[in-house]
């Protein structure tokens, strides 16, 4: 890294760090630190959305997937669009007429103090563990590539964030992800140009695309229906789906944000816009992956990603075997590169037969290639048994720092630390809201000043940045981190969404039947995540329909109702 | 008669688009123009 790119990335985090704790420095109420005073417009709400939802595993982690995996990923967030239209139509209005902080406090006013902790402290749980996996995830790779502390890289992006955040509250976390958001973009699109152009002369951009397809890395849409397979059109639709309607409609780092609108009509919008380009965005994340994998068909690259394990192999009495397995790797890639030539040849010249012999010979070069990654991870795992070999998360930034001139490296950078600050901040300020409106205000301290709810959401935003921090160090040996967020996430999601769904639709329900509800929900995920091979996606969708039948289940013989004005609670969706 | 049963619920109309009605079938129209490029996509690259 040469100090250009430091000067962009110095510049980048100082801007952001002091363009926040301006733009929040006058929060003299609640209303102002934990909802921005209610004032956003709906560019700030959609970018703070995306920003929130964008972190830097996003990033690291998605173009890694690609290119192992293809673009089928993308298919996780077909749900996504549909969500924003139902919480549109349902949450947002519901939200603002009745003026809520936090998504649980609408939960007391419909049910019961019981239910409204519950989805409290599920939230607080999965939340806290997730935001220190937000700082993890890019501290780790930066360590491993760039030779960083990984306490120190820990401490810094936590700390940074800490510093704006507790300071300015929801005011500075809108507005700097506005910027972030900003920054993301910019890096993504740098990097996707830049890579174009490291193709070979001889190479044009359709040729390798066509390259991509053709050795597998442009499955975008797979229709097939197979709930053990992870990704594909009905569990992204399904799943995503519940995914999406509970992470937005009930995840108070979601909720916070497009509370902070102006008006119904400036949350709805900001929705929308994310339902708009969304899917377009991680598409272009994951094609990013596809055309980082055609590059390196046609330079040399590593058997495995990860600098620090194949040090430690190197100095392992497996070192022989695996510098073994690398030549073998560099012969086939040789190989394959010359095939993979003469396919584009046959191609331009269109001779079919060449073109359909090269391609069968190149997919039998990669399959081969793909074992012999296999017997490399292998011997990392040999190695060091908790490792578990796997180098998704360093695919990316190893092409970044080898091939993107002077700084772009530094801009790609900034866009990692925005990806990961955006998110951590709206945790931070959603676990610190949850904290002090759910719990604090709640139980403890029902009668104090703005001014000393302030101070103390403040001191619970430091402590949470302390517990994710500390979390951060060490968390470990988590596979992929983008899927380790989603499967922790669809843990929990599902029966929060339960929750809520009962409380924006079933009018004649009350909390000790949904209380008892979201237990048996919990309990059928839990069962699902350990004892069966259910795609994570799923989850979602048992623990919400766990959580809604048994609910409904329990309040039938009694014919428990939700009270008199139970009406008022329950969505009357207008959506002329 | 929409815009009145909008405002009794304290709504107002979208900058855009006749009605969120309107808005949402874009976004859903969107979606599925997003979902058929894809598969014409990877038909066509596979």
């Amino acid at each position: 890294m040469t100090s250009y790119d430091w000067l962009v990335l110095a510049a980048s985090l100082v801007f952001i760090v002091v363009y926040g704790v301006w733009k929040g420095r006058r929060n003299r109420d609640l209303d102002g630190y934990i909802l921005g005073d209610r004032s956003m417009r709906w560019y700030t709400v959609a970018f703070s959305i995306m920003a929130t939802q964008a972190s830097a595993i996003t990033f690291l982690s998605t173009p890694g997937q690609a290119y192992v995996d293809g673009m089928r990923f993308v298919q996780f967030y077909f749900g996504l669009p549909l969500a924003m239209i139902v919480l549109s139509v349902t949450a947002v209005p519901l939200y603002h007429r009745l003026k809520v902080y936090t998504a649980y406090e609408f939960l007391e006013r419909r049910f019961d103090v019981k239910v409204r902790s519950l989805a409290a402290i599920l939230f607080l749980v999965q939340r806290g563990l997730a935001c220190g996996l937000t700082i993890y995830a890019p501290a780790v790779v930066l360590s491993v590539l760039l030779g960083w502390n990984l306490y120190v890289t820990n401490l810094v992006i936590g700390a940074l964030v800490i510093v704006y955040t507790a300071s300015g509250g929801a005011k500075a976390v809108a507005h700097t992800n506005f910027w972030q958001m900003v920054i993301m973009l910019g890096g993504m699109l740098a990097t996707l140009v830049i890579g174009i152009s490291l193709l070979p002369e001889s190479v044009s951009f359709t040729e390798a695309v066509h390259v991509a397809g053709r050795m597998g890395r442009l499955n975008a849409i797979d229709f097939s229906f197979d709930p053990n397979n992870r990704y594909n059109f009905w569990s992204g639709l399904i799943g995503g789906f519940f995914l999406a309607l509970s992470y937005f409609g009930t995840d108070q780092s979601q909720v916070g944000r497009y509370l902070s609108g102006q008006s119904v009509t400036q949350s709805r919008l900001g929705l929308l816009f994310n339902g708009m380009v969304k899917v377009p965005m991680q598409f272009v994340i994951l094609f990013i992956g596809a055309m980082v994998f055609v590059v390196h068909q046609f330079h040399e690259t590593p058997v495995y990603f990860n600098p620090v394990e194949t040090r430690r192999v190197e100095a392992s009495p497996l070192a022989g075997e695996f510098r073994a397995l690398q030549q073998e790797y560099d012969a086939l890639s040789g190989t394959k590169r010359g095939e993979i030539q003469a396919h584009l040849e046959a191609r331009r010249d269109g001779d079919r037969a060449a073109e359909a012999a090269t391609a069968t010979t190149i997919a039998s070069i990669q399959a081969e290639a793909l074992g012999v990654r296999a017997r490399a991870q292998d011997i990392v795992r040999q190695v060091d048994p908790s490792s578990d070999g796997n180098d998704v998360n360093y695919i990316f930034l190893s092409f970044v720092l080898a091939y993107l001139p002077i700084g772009v490296v530094g801009l790609v950078l900034a866009m990692v630390f925005a990806a990961s600050m955006s998110s951590t901040a709206s945790e931070l300020n959603a676990l610190a809201s949850t904290t002090i409106v759910d719990f604090y205000k709640r139980f403890l301290k029902r009668e104090r000043s703005d001014r000393h709810l302030v101070v103390v959401s403040k001191v619970a935003t430091v402590l949470w940045g302390g517990l994710a921090i500390l979390f951060a160090e060490y968390a470990n040996r988590l596979g992929s981190l983008v899927e380790a967020v989603n499967v922790l996430g669809s843990l929990f999601y599902g029966t929060i969404l339960g929750i809520f769904l009962l409380a924006f639709y079933v009018k004649r329900i009350g909390g000790t039947a949904v209380f008892l509800g979201a237990l048996a929900g919990e309990a059928a995920v839990v069962f699902c995540f350990t004892a069966t091979d259910i795609s994570f996606l799923w989850y979602n969708v048992v623990g919400c329909l766990g959580t809604i039948a048994s609910a409904l289940l329990i309040a039938l013989p009694g014919g428990r109702q939700g009270g008199a004005d139970s009406r008022k609670f329950t969505s009357s969706p207008s959506i002329a | 008669m929409r815009k009145s049963a909008n405002a009794s619920n304290g709504e107002d109309p979208p900058p855009i688009g006749r009605s969120w009605r309107v808005l949402y079938a874009a976004v859903l129209l969107n979606l599925a123009l997003q979902v058929l490029l894809f598969y014409a996509f990877t038909k066509a690259f596979s």
